[in-house]
């Protein structure tokens, strides 16, 4: 008699595994593999647009109201150079205690990189550096990203027309390194992600 | 209107205070001045997944995922205003942290919730039918001990 219980214990324990009982009551035997996380690439940032203009009138970034249109001269885009610097050089200024250059960027991403989510971005900017080019006391120079909300002509150089509209409210100081500024570009793709959704709802 | 989705723009203004009277001047190269070094951008980001799992047959297909990262300050409202210019000439930066919206699926049990349960019934099953037998097989031989005894 003890033998057939001990036959029928058997029989049951092996009746459980091979139907998978004893697999289904731990959670960790059905749960599938994590997914790989990529690693973080990178890639190049192209100026796809650029340009600058003159100021004449008086910089309010830097007062409390913060920006407002800068009232300028009805005088359109001029295709060419007009200015004492060298051709396609790229202005920022300050003197008398007014913006007197402004220069404006436009980015896109390398053609050959797909999509994807943006951990970072910066951009680093090399000062010229020789006298014709116009550059004086970049060491003490402050200049702040700012931007864009209204679109500008490529290749307007000195302009002194009204310049494209700024927000400054998204913004990000340049830090100046050896020879260049560096930017990074993090308040900025935030603020072209929330473009693209309200331009995506419209 | 917002901004087109190709307008990646940025000014370059001073920061300096409105009294600061000592000027400055800074010149950066363009893109056609035959600069040793001209402006530099990098981006950095994380490639989508594609996550492919082994599934039943009547699951869902793989899925495509885009993990999402934290990213810069958005002052919201601050890019509405109007803008009306052609795109860009090379395609947009990837879209960071942008919403995922999934569409809604149909519920059903899947195969693999429902298969233990019902291996657990035919076990049952199985474990009564064996009893059952070895039942009839123990009364067997006692009948026979009975009988020979």
């Amino acid at each position: 008699m003890h033998g057939r219980r001990v036959f029928l214990a058997v029989s049951l324990t092996g009746i459980l595994a091979g139907t998978g009982v004893a697999a289904a009551a731990s959670p960790a035997a059905n749960a599938h593999p994590a997914p790989a996380v990529p690693a973080p690439a990178v890639t190049a940032l192209h100026i796809t647009a650029e340009a600058w203009y003159q100021l004449t009138g008086v910089n309010t970034c830097s007062l409390p109201t913060g920006c407002t249109d800068v009232p300028a001269p009805t005088t359109p885009d001029l295709p060419v150079n007009p200015t004492v610097y060298q051709a396609d050089t790229l202005h920022v200024g300050w003197a008398g205690a007014v913006e007197t250059a402004r220069t404006y960027l436009k980015l896109a991403r390398a053609k050959t990189t797909t999509g994807g989510t943006v951990l970072g971005a910066t951009l680093k900017l090399p000062v010229l550096t020789a006298a014709q080019t116009g550059t004086l006391l970049y060491q003490s120079a402050g200049i702040k990203a700012c931007l864009v909300t209204q679109p500008f002509t490529d290749g307007v150089e000195g302009a002194t027309s009204a310049p494209p509209a700024i927000d400054c409210s998204v913004s990000n100081p340049l830090e100046l390194g050896t020879d260049a500024f560096n930017l990074d570009l993090a308040p900025f793709l935030g603020a072209w992600a929330y473009a693209r959704r309200t331009t995506a709802l419209r | 209107m917002g901004v087109r989705k190709k307008d990646y723009g940025i000014a370059l203004t001073p920061f300096t205070s409105s009294d600061a009277t000592s000027p400055w001047h800074v010149a950066f190269p363009g893109r056609n001045f035959a600069a040793r070094t001209p402006i530099a951008g990098t981006l950095h980001y994380r490639p989508t997944v594609t996550t492919t799992t082994k599934q039943p047959t009547n699951a869902a297909p793989p899925t495509t995922s885009t993990p999402r990262a934290p990213l810069g300050t958005v002052s919201p409202g601050a890019t509405n205003s109007v803008i009306d210019t052609p795109a860009a000439t090379t395609n947009a930066l990837p879209r960071p942290a942008a919403p995922i919206i999934s569409k809604p699926q149909a519920a059903h049990v899947s195969t693999a919730t429902k298969t233990p349960w019902v291996k657990l019934v035919l076990a049952l099953l199985g474990l009564a039918l064996l009893g059952a037998i070895l039942i009839a097989f123990g009364r067997g031989f006692s009948l026979q001990d009975e009988a020979l005894s």
